[in-house]
């Protein structure tokens, strides 16, 4: 006895195997313009060229494709004033290693777009990071809609900062608004190497821990990087009743930031996410 | 012959139509599953089935696009689109499945059972927990499977949002590197 997806799939064999259909109307030619029209049309579009031509250049440069294939539009434009005050290592003349934008690959969001190719910076790598790019995109729609807001798609967001860990298997990536950069909630980790992100004027960050000793670790190009403990709870449990595997670490309950001087710039508690900077 | 998701579909576009069936042989249950989970009733989730294999379908068959790097991503993001246009107009679409001129989806009492149960049983989670480190599929099945918010999601796994964040597009990244081999 068949079931329709045994059906199902005779059809869409029988479709694959069918010549290219050609019942496809063509579209209308445009109708012809008179000389005078298209005198006329031709300098409609060279005013608008000229008007056009310093604002947002989307489109030029290299192909970059999101992880689905698709391509993410790209912009010649410089991050927002904020977001080069916030890292030097945006600013032009670089600090850090400027990078191709074909090295982003193909495993870029599929939600991201308008990456500022002139942007994208070489992150110092540390252990667990060994390649990750820095990179900022003119919007994304990130995260989830909120039904109950009415959202059907999720909300865009403007100016966000990606950072992207480029590897022989594709890599993966994530960007954030700027102000979890600003709330000193930028961390990420993998098994216990840990890496962070924060702004010009943080020299050195001490991380604090509910349950082991605080770690001060030095900040360079806007990064610094760590090794923290195992989660005196154990390893995660996964959706599937496992725990995962592979050390599961602290999270620390407080990064605090110190200028070059050793002042403290400001404290962030994590456990309520909470910011004190300015 | 081939068996790198790819490759089937480079092959269908070759002229090799029963690489298309094999394709959707593979794929058909993920897919089914994720539709099955957000609909209660089984004949559109059949209806979203076919329109979203027969999209993909006219993407083979059209020279000039690019085939997806990640095909079951492609069809996993094509089927919650489409869902998502049911809910908001009432119907599923049906352009691709015209496109192609694919028999209406007429259901029995047994098809019905297995669209249900296909709602009910972890044949989605398996795969992707057979595919993919632990952490990563954790977080892919929060957020696409559960449709998990990312805090909510980083509050879950007392990490922070970020992190889930790059998980799930390792996860993703991972699915297109690494589905066929």
């Amino acid at each position: 006895m068949s079931t329709f997806i045994d059906r199902l799939e005779t059809d869409l064999v029988r479709a694959c195997d069918a010549p290219v259909a050609t019942r496809w109307s063509r579209p209308a030619p445009l109708q012809r313009l008179s000389y005078r029209a298209r005198l006329r049309t031709l300098a409609v579009l060279a005013a608008v060229a000229a008007v056009a031509a310093p604002a947002i250049a989307i489109g030029v440069g290299p192909i970059v494709r999101d992880f689905l294939g698709q391509p993410v539009s790209t912009t010649a434009d410089a991050p927002p004033a904020e977001q080069l005050a916030l890292l030097g290592i945006l600013r032009d003349p670089p600090p850090g290693a400027s990078v191709d934008p074909g090295t982003l690959g193909s495993s870029v969001l599929p939600e991201i777009h308008g990456i500022r190719t002139n942007y994208i910076r070489l992150l110092p790598s540390a252990p667990g990071f060994p390649h990750q790019l820095l990179y900022t995109v003119t919007s994304g729609r990130l995260g989830a809609p909120d039904p109950a807001l009415g959202e059907k798609v999720p909300p865009e967001t403007k100016n966000l900062i990606c950072v992207e860990e480029i590897d022989a298997t594709g890599g993966g990536g994530d960007c954030t608004p700027t102000w979890v950069l600003t709330s000193g909630l930028w961390l990420e980790s993998h098994g216990l190497d840990g890496y962070g992100l924060v702004p010009d004027g943080v020299a050195t960050v001490v991380l604090r821990y509910p349950d082991h000793p605080a770690q001060t670790e030095t900040v360079t190009e806007n990064t610094f990087s760590y090794h923290g403990y195992p989660a005196p709870a154990g390893p995660v449990i996964n959706g599937g009743g496992q725990p995962s595997p592979g050390p599961t670490p602290e999270a620390p309950a407080s990064v605090t930031w110190l200028n070059a001087r050793g002042g403290i710039v400001s404290t962030h508690i994590r456990s309520h996410e909470i910011s004190s900077h300015p | 012959m081939a068996h790198d998701d790819l490759e089937l579909l480079r092959a269908a576009r070759d002229g090799d139509a029963e690489c298309y069936g094999t394709f959707f042989r593979q794929h058909h249950a993920v897919v089914l599953a994720f539709l099955a989970r957000r609909v209660d009733e089984p004949e559109v989730a059949a209806d979203l089935l076919a329109e979203t294999f027969a999209a993909l379908l006219a993407v083979v068959r059209d020279p000039r696009r690019d085939l997806p790097a990640s095909p079951l991503g492609w069809l996993l993001v094509t089927a919650r689109n489409l869902l998502i246009d049911r809910h908001r107009h009432g119907i599923v679409a049906e352009t691709a499945r015209r496109r192609f001129e694919l028999a209406p989806v007429a259901l029995d009492d047994h098809d019905i059972e297995m669209i249900v149960e296909s709602g009910q049983d972890d044949e989605l989670l398996g795969r992707i927990y057979e595919l993919l480190p632990v952490e990563q599929a954790d977080a892919l099945t929060a957020r696409v499977i559960d449709e998990l918010d990312y805090p909510v999601i980083a509050r879950g796994s007392n990490t922070s949002e970020a992190v889930i964040r790059k998980r799930v597009s390792r996860a993703l990244a991972t699915l297109r590197a690494g589905l066929g081999n």
